[in-house]
């Protein structure tokens, strides 16, 4: 549809053209808004520190939280304080444990040194009012703690699945106790 | 204090699991001593997990014939006993099952077993039926950590809480405080 030089454009040749320019301009303004379509590279956030990827980071916060809510609840319902206070020094060791094998595996972390010194933990946390409640709030800590070392072993290494595998079995033993 | 010792054939060293936990199944209830076994899905074994596994079922042999031990001293416990026996059955033939599907061989029972406790009345029967468990709870810990495989680590994993859950329930009657530890099957 290209006209000679010098001859007059018809209308529909014009309309043809101008429909033309029109959709790629719709088309360069849609690519230009596209998600792929700019040329500069994807600015990606980089986090320095792989050790806070460590996925046993959720199981050590885990574990400190149901710590102070132990230890709340040992102070809160001194009926049951007997039985929760062994409770409370197997998930300790959990913890030592969860923090010892994150030092090894994170050497270059500082954060690790620190940790695997086991701290001690401490905060406020709020618990119900009733001892059954208080006891019924750890049995549930302990359901939901098992739960997570449990899906944790799927994809840990060995060394790791073992250790996720002994805490799981002691978290089965603590629901018998309190059932 | 170890659990029974295969007398004729020593496999290698294990133990059993038990069936039916909290372990593997988050969902299941505060039960684990009556929850069925299911057999796992058939697939392949590695060397290492072939091997902790038929160690496994060598233990949960054991404990299958142990627990006749126990059940002629610890009269009062007679339901606990036929409970934590028939969960050592259970767990016993789903060894043997997935072994054999994974083409693995799997160990007879022996006829008897030597055990570390001179079972003579109640509390040295109590003492036999906590090594039976510690011996099954260590013998599962090894599998999982034998094995990549979350299928076999699963499969572990249940019979390593339940053995700890029963270990734990013995040290209740034996009034052994603290009655949990905080790693079962953890030499």
């Amino acid at each position: 549809m290209s006209s000679a030089p010098g001859t007059p454009l018809s209308r529909r040749a014009l309309l043809l053209g101008a429909g033309t320019v029109g959709a790629a301009a719709v088309l360069s303004s849609i690519a230009g808004c596209n998600y792929f379509g700019s040329d500069d590279p994807p600015t990606p956030t980089v986090d320095l520190n792989p050790s806070a990827l460590d996925p046993i980071n959720g199981l050590i916060a885990t574990t400190r939280l149901h710590l102070l809510r132990l230890d709340a609840a040992i102070a809160a319902d001194q009926a049951d304080a007997a039985k929760l206070q062994p409770l409370r020094d197997d998930r300790q060791q959990h913890l030592d444990a969860l923090t010892a094998e994150y030092a090894r595996s994170n050497p270059g972390d500082p954060n690790a040194t620190a940790a695997a010194t086991g701290a001690p933990v401490s905060g406020a946390v709020a618990l119900p009012g009733t001892p059954q409640a208080i006891v019924s709030a750890v049995r549930g800590d302990t359901a939901t703690a098992q739960v997570q070392f449990t899906d944790a072993i799927s994809t840990a290494s060995r060394y790791r699945a073992a250790l996720y595998g002994s805490i799981a079995a002691s978290l089965a033993s603590h629901r018998a106790v309190l059932a | 204090m170890t659990s029974p010792t295969p007398t004729p054939t020593p496999p290698s060293s294990g133990s059993g699991a038990a069936p039916g936990s909290a372990g593997a199944s988050p969902s299941s209830s505060l039960s684990p001593l009556s929850t069925p076994v299911s057999t796992p899905p058939p697939g392949p074994l590695g060397p290492d997990s072939q091997t902790a596994m038929q160690a496994a079922l060598v233990a949960e042999q054991a404990a299958v014939w142990a627990y006749a031990l126990v059940a002629a001293h610890a009269r009062d416990q007679s339901a606990m006993i036929a409970d934590a026996r028939s969960g050592h059955l259970l767990r016993r033939d789903a060894t043997a099952a997935r072994l054999t599907a994974a083409g693995a061989s799997a160990p007879e029972p022996a006829a008897a077993y030597q055990v570390a406790v001179d079972v003579q009345d109640q509390n040295s029967a109590w003492q036999l039926a906590q090594d039976i468990e510690s011996d099954v709870a260590a013998a599962w810990r090894v599998v999982i950590g034998s094995s990549d495989d979350a299928e076999v680590r699963g499969f572990a994993l249940t019979g390593l809480s339940e053995a700890a859950v029963r270990l734990a329930m013995w040290k209740q009657i034996a009034g052994i405080n603290p009655p949990t530890i905080a790693f079962p099957g953890q030499p």
